[in-house]
């Protein structure tokens, strides 16, 4: 057998025409080098280093002086290989994976499924447990300043009388402690949101424990159980640790884009922000109706209607129910469907009366 | 006739090195050894997502051999006069600089989401470490390259990346504050320091600052060129050193270029928005598209259609410059002094490449992005030739060394591979 190439000089970029020559047993792997035509050596191939085939790019042989052979044809390289009882199949076995279409499905289904797998279940739960595992003082971490921040940012000073917050915060506290146990130190602080000249009502709670009402939110309220409801929601947040899962899922959301599209110029920052953004917005939403799931539950133990929930959402968001943002963008779950479920519980709940009353 | 008297098409022959020293050879022949790549789509594909499999259930340790794998790939397919190109890293050698890069990938990541008091302190460091690692890549690539089994190498030293990296480039700004600072603060306005009033005192203090910006960046292209000039002269293939004779003026012309069609989308944009908003037009002003205070169907397709106008404008001065610039390097640079490389890339090209591209990787939800790949390595290396009188045989081996992975792994996690159009 003869494979044909080329034979690059040890220390020079000379190039020759150059064939090597198999005996009729290849398993001895012996071999002679012919150099543009003419006999030039005798080798074996364990004296040789033989590169690892990729694809198709040509094959190098390298002699023990440094110099080197090359050849495209890669076919009659492997036969002699395979042939020969020196074996260099050690780095094969990834050319026999990559070479075949059938592993290349099957590699991009399973692919696809362990995304899929390790973003609807996977990271979820991951954070879950890192967020559980870490001291309260790590989630205090996250928020540590936010509130200078945020009172420098966003918020004024309320005007909501001393008597009305000392009220509010007695009711906050009696809510807190019908929680139960718990690591966190809650607070309730009362601001003043404008934006645009729109005073706007808003509830919002920090990874620490910090609370905040502005001051537009409350006159919105027509019931104390409503209010009761949302500070629930809030407290949900904290405790069940929402802050610090974010957290996590965004930094492993964007490493793996990162690694996925790093190396297109140009075109990786343009392809990976916006579904970077929509895969941390299902996140957010999950939360979300994990925060409403913790208030109707600790409103029912409290014996008090979960509808709250839902009066409260319709007098904030001035919406029926019936207009829906698109689901996909959104980082909240749609009014409509977060007032379904808040009724749902009140219903189940009445039934159990019902049945433990008759 | 040198190598200069080459008139390839309509290329400005002005942009080839000019051989002033070098005595003409009336009779030599120059010949033209076009780099092609003969990779394909489909063939990477199987390469690349058997290696993610791999990556993935080896716990990412397994991506430093795939890495090798790719390089090696689109090397050993990348060909100039019948000889390919070669990776010889191996993936252990890239796997401890890796676990590296991807820690301190995760930390700032980390440190950055969890707002932590070190943040400041951790990008301080990454960026004192960022020329040390590009430097590093540098070597390391430079020494894990060959053409036809001669190494590639860089003698660079590190003070030159820093001081073209992090020193000169803040110069002036820093002379300029110390001196507003100066007159400021140590009283060189004696008056102010005897409590009087000057007018003049703030005007000058903040005129430095401003000037300090402004040199700053009017001296963006002046340390590219010289940055790039001291790389390209470090480079070595074998013992054959690289030479390049840029010109600052020419890196001025390239930025102004394209920072005016930047300039020109921001005023034609603002000039748009200001009519539009002062005077509307008929049947397009703000109030109609504005239901109850809300953007209208019509309003925000309008400035999504205005948004990508936008960025795709953007986009073409990003092209427009990095073809200019790295056809200007390879023209004038010379490989031991017979070796001419070529550089044919087109604005319109590349924002044809990178637009489809963008697309192709979209559409596929990232599984094409192997054929993306191949195509921008396809595209790159048509663009590509040697210019040479004799055949590429006289180059001789230089010593070999040995060099660490680490910095070619630091940076390349951090994406912080230095960018000079090479």
């Amino acid at each position: 057998m003869i494979i044909v190439g080329f034979w690059y000089a040890a220390n020079v970029s000379a190039r020759r025409d150059a064939e090597i020559h198999l005996p009729v047993e290849v398993s001895s792997g012996d071999f002679t080098l012919h150099i543009d035509g003419r006999f030039y050596s005798t080798g074996n191939i364990s004296d040789t280093k033989v590169s690892n085939r990729i694809g198709n790019i040509p094959r190098t042989l390298t002699m023990a002086d440094g110099s080197v052979f090359e050849t495209v044809d890669n076919q009659s390289m492997d036969q002699w290989l395979s042939a020969c009882r020196y074996a260099s199949s050690s780095g094969q076995w990834v050319h026999r994976l990559e070479r075949s279409w059938s592993w290349a499905i099957a590699s991009m289904l399973l692919v696809f499924m362990l995304g899929l797998f390790a973003y609807f279940r996977g990271l979820p739960v991951a954070a879950k447990r890192i967020a559980y595992a870490l001291p309260v003082s790590a989630h205090e971490s996250i928020s540590s300043g936010a509130m200078a921040t945020m009172d420098r940012v966003f918020f004024k000073p309320s005007a909501v009388d001393q008597q009305t917050q000392d009220e509010l915060r007695s009711r906050f506290q009696a809510l807190v402690a019908g929680v139960g146990d718990t690591e966190f130190t809650l607070r309730l602080h009362f601001r003043d949101m404008t934006i645009g000249g729109d005073q706007v009502p808003n509830a919002l709670a920090l990874p620490g424990g910090d609370i905040i009402v502005t001051d537009a939110l409350l006159p919105l309220i027509e019931d104390p159980h409503e209010l009761d409801s949302i500070l629930l929601h809030e407290i949900g947040h904290v405790i069940e640790r929402h802050g610090m899962q974010h957290v996590v899922q965004a930094s492993a959301i964007s490493v793996v884009a990162t690694l996925a599209v790093g190396d297109l110029s140009g075109v990786g920052e343009l392809a990976a922000g916006v579904p970077i953004f929509l895969m941390q917005s299902r996140y957010s939403r999950s939360s979300e109706t994990d925060a409403d799931t913790f208030a109707f539950e600790q409103m029912i133990k409290a014996g008090v209607d979960p509808a709250h929930f839902a009066n409260a959402i319709k007098n904030i968001t001035g919406e029926s129910g019936d207009v829906d943002s698109p689901g996909y963008f959104s980082t909240h779950p749609g009014t409509a469907e977060r007032m379904r479920r808040a009724i749902e519980y009140s219903n189940s709940r009445s039934n159990k009366q019902h049945n433990a009353g008759g | 006739m040198g190598v200069t008297a080459i008139a390839f098409k309509d290329v400005e022959v002005a942009d080839y090195v000019d051989h002033g020293h070098v005595a003409p050879e009336p009779a030599t022949e120059v010949s033209r050894f076009p780099m092609e790549f003969h990779g394909k789509g489909g063939e990477y594909f199987k390469i690349w997502i058997v290696n993610i499999l791999l990556s993935i259930v080896t716990l990412y340790i397994y991506s430093a051999w795939a890495k090798v794998r790719s390089r090696r790939y689109f090397y050993g397919n990348t060909v100039l006069d019948n000889s390919p190109f070669e990776y010889h890293a191996t993936g252990l050698q890239l796997l401890l600089g890796r676990m590296i890069g991807l820690a301190l990938f995760i930390f700032v990541v980390l440190s950055d989401s969890l707002a932590l008091q070190i943040v400041g302190i951790v990008y301080l460091f990454l960026v004192l470490l960022a020329p040390w690692a590009i430097w590093r890549s540098t070597i390391f690539n430079a020494r894990m390259s060959s053409y036809r089994n001669i190494r590639f190498g860089f003698t660079g030293g590190v003070g030159k990346f820093y001081w073209y990296l992090l020193i000169l480039p803040f110069l002036p700004l820093i002379v300029l504050s110390a001196i507003a600072y100066g007159v400021f603060a140590l009283g060189l306005f004696p008056e102010v320091a005897r409590g009087h009033f000057v007018a003049g005192a703030p005007i000058v203090v903040g005129g430095l600052v401003a000037l300090g910006f402004l040199l700053m960046y009017l001296l963006v292209p002046y340390v590219h060129c010289k940055l790039s000039q001291y790389t390209i002269d470090h480079y070595k293939y074998g013992q054959a050193e690289f030479d390049a004779e840029l010109s600052v003026r020419r890196y001025y012309l390239i930025y102004a270029q394209s920072g005016g069609l930047v300039l020109l989308i921001f005023v034609v944009f603002s000039t748009l928005g200001w009519l539009f908003t002062s005077f509307g037009v008929d049947g397009l002003n703000m109030a109609s598209m504005l239901e109850d205070g809300e953007p209208g169907p019509l309003l925000t397709y309008l400035l999504m259609g205005a948004y990508f106008v936008f960025l795709g404008v953007l986009y073409l001065a990003m092209v427009f410059f990095q073809s200019r610039i790295r056809n200007y390097l390879y023209r004038r640079t010379l490989v031991g002094s017979e070796v001419q490389p070529d550089s044919t890339v087109t604005a319109r090209g590349l924002f044809w490449l990178t637009l489809t591209n963008l697309l192709l990787v979209i559409v596929t939800l990232g599984f094409g992005y192997p054929w993306a790949a191949v195509r921008k390595a396809r595209f790159f290396a048509g663009n590509t030739a040697a210019w040479s009188a004799l055949p590429l045989e006289g180059f001789v081996a230089d010593q070999q060394a040995r060099v660490s992975a680490m910095g070619e792994e630091i940076g390349d996690a951090l994406d912080m591979d230095l960018n000079i159009g090479l």
